[in-house]
């Protein structure tokens, strides 16, 4: 059973990532990457380490290509868009990932002529109890770095995606409607108007061309 | 072999008995919904198929069956059909975990009253939840429809901002429990319900699971006078029904969450029998399930950015708050 599963995964899993990097619409591309993810969710399932799978599925199916989905779509960027054009030699593109797939291959065989050899697994491993003491003990320092390194990129990035017009005092301003204040002015200038030529007060809102 | 085959025959009974009352729930939450919400503004609900209309929810299965199933022009045919799926299949598929009693004994054999008891039951729902939100948003891309589009959009914003807080609120009872999986979790309300200990986090919990569910007053996926309906705008037939389904089932598994994890689960009030489990299970259900349509039948809707702004800088710095205090509790309790 288990023998059978994996290989049903693992060609899953190949099958999916080779189609995210060939289809062209964005869209499907990022569907399939979801694929990929939750054949290696189940893997780790078969691995023994359920925790692992579950952050997989929450962290990465869930959170963050639902990220990626939510920007395409707002993009709205279509199908053919996102393809590239081969820059460089084939010769070298197929080199290059011989070496790689010798790399794989080797390492294999490394691992399975070691085969009868391998440690025991430890008990509990891949438990929720078993990284938690791993990540908070031993890789405590590694652990937090990262976190502060991941906070300083996210403030980076909302630093530079700022708009610097709107940027000492601003408040909520969505095109075409004009700012709370500007409507406040609009409004007060408006009614001045009105007393003083005695007409009923016309409602104008600053920057809103449709009125 | 036999004794293998038997007891894998006996899941499959068992979950064909759940799966079926499964339905039956959503089916009648959805006839609870409009009865109760008729009663609420002064109107009697549906009436008419059955006594006090309690045949309505089949009327409508009949109904929905029959409806002629409309594809839009230029819509993405596959997407479209898959999209539905993925929300009432990961809707349906949370129930495996919950366990809805104690152990009981039929024809001397035990019967745990829960499908699969794994030792990361809360996350298994995350994980399974967090990847509905896929039908929604591909639903909405799929039917080439703006309002469609935006629909989709908002809902997939609104609920992975509130999948964090919801997150983060069940993080107290976990604590205090010591354990992910379900059974545990219950067994350690045995004395003391969770929502005494966490009424911070009962409260931030509900309130994001109502923005999890898409439901009043944080409907801006669907929001009528805006969206005509949100992503299903295009569906009709069967995939609406879908779409529909699903959504009844988050509501129910949100109310069983909130049981087994705030609510002591299967643990009454005085009486205690392993018999009486599910009944207390599906009582306490039932009281959150009413509170949600009563919550529906009373406030309205937020606007889009009220509710982004809630999410973030209140409803996640509280429940973080909550999880400091409880783990400065424990820690002072263990001295």
């Amino acid at each position: 059973m288990g023998p059978l599963l994996f290989v049903l995964l693992a060609v899953a899993a190949v099958a999916s990532s080779v189609a995210m990097v060939v289809h062209r619409s964005p869209i499907y591309s990022t569907l399939y990457m979801v694929v990929t993810f939750a054949a290696t969710a189940v893997m780790f399932v078969l691995l023994d380490a359920p925790f692992i799978a579950a952050l997989q599925i929450i962290v990465y199916a869930g959170a963050i290509i639902v990220l990626f989905l939510f920007v395409i779509m707002f993009l709205n960027l279509k199908t053919g868009v996102l393809i590239e054009r081969r820059r460089g030699p084939l010769w070298l593109a197929i080199i290059l990932g011989a070496v790689v797939a010798g790399e794989l291959a080797a390492v294999v065989n490394h691992g399975t002529a070691a085969g009868g050899a391998r440690p025991a697994v430890p008990e509990g491993f891949g438990s929720v109890e078993s990284v938690a003491g791993l990540l908070f003990t031993r890789y405590l320092v590694p652990f937090e770095i990262t976190s502060i390194l991941l906070i300083v990129g996210m403030v980076g990035a909302v630093v530079l995606a700022r708009n610097e017009e709107a940027l000492p005092g601003a408040t909520f301003d969505p095109p075409g409607v004009g700012s709370i204040e500007a409507r406040k002015d609009a409004a007060a200038a408006n009614d001045a108007a009105a007393a003083s030529t005695g007409e009923q007060p016309q409602v104008v809102a600053a920057g809103d061309p449709s009125r | 072999m036999l004794d293998a085959l038997g007891s894998l025959g006996a899941t499959a009974l068992k979950v064909a008995i759940i799966f079926g009352i499964f339905l039956t729930m959503v089916a009648y939450l959805v006839y609870v919904e409009r009865k109760v919400l008729g009663h609420i503004q002064m109107r009697r609900g549906p009436l008419h198929v059955g006594f006090h209309g309690l045949l309505q929810p089949l009327a409508d299965g009949v109904k929905l069956f029959l409806k002629e199933d409309v594809i839009p022009e230029g819509a993405d045919r596959a997407l479209f059909a898959l999209a539905p799926a993925i929300c009432v299949a990961t809707a349906l598929s949370t129930i495996a975990v919950i366990p809805f009693g104690e152990s009981v004994t039929v024809l001397g054999r035990t019967i745990h009253l829960q499908i699969a008891d794994l030792n990361i039951g809360i996350l298994y729902i995350l994980a399974v939840t967090s990847l509905g939100v896929y039908g929604i948003i591909l639903g909405g891309w799929a039917s080439n429809n703006k309002f469609a589009l935006m629909g989709g959009l908002r809902s997939t914003a609104q609920v992975v901002s509130y999948e964090l807080s919801l997150g983060l609120a069940l993080v107290g009872p976990l604590m205090l429990a010591g354990s992910l999986r379900m059974r545990t979790i219950i067994d350690a309300q045995a004395e003391v319900w969770f929502v005494v200990l966490q009424p911070l986090g009962f409260l931030i919990y509900l309130v994001s699971a109502l923005a999890e569910t898409n439901r009043i007053p944080f409907d801006l996926a669907e929001a009528e006078s805006e969206l005509v309906a949100g992503y299903h705008v295009e569906y009709s037939g069967m995939k609406f029904a879908f779409f529909f389904l699903a959504e009844y089932a988050a509501m129910i598994t949100v109310a069983a969450i909130a049981t087994a994890l705030f609510l002591g689960g299967y643990h009454g009030i005085g009486f205690n029998s392993p018999w009486l489990g599910p009944v207390w299970f599906l009582a306490k259900m039932t009281l959150v399930l009413l509170v949600f349509i009563w919550i529906r039948g009373t406030l309205p809707r937020l606007r889009y950015d009220q509710l982004m702004r809630f999410g973030w800088k209140v409803l996640l710095p509280l429940s973080l708050i909550n999880i400091m205090i409880t783990g400065a509790v424990a820690l002072w309790r263990q001295g």
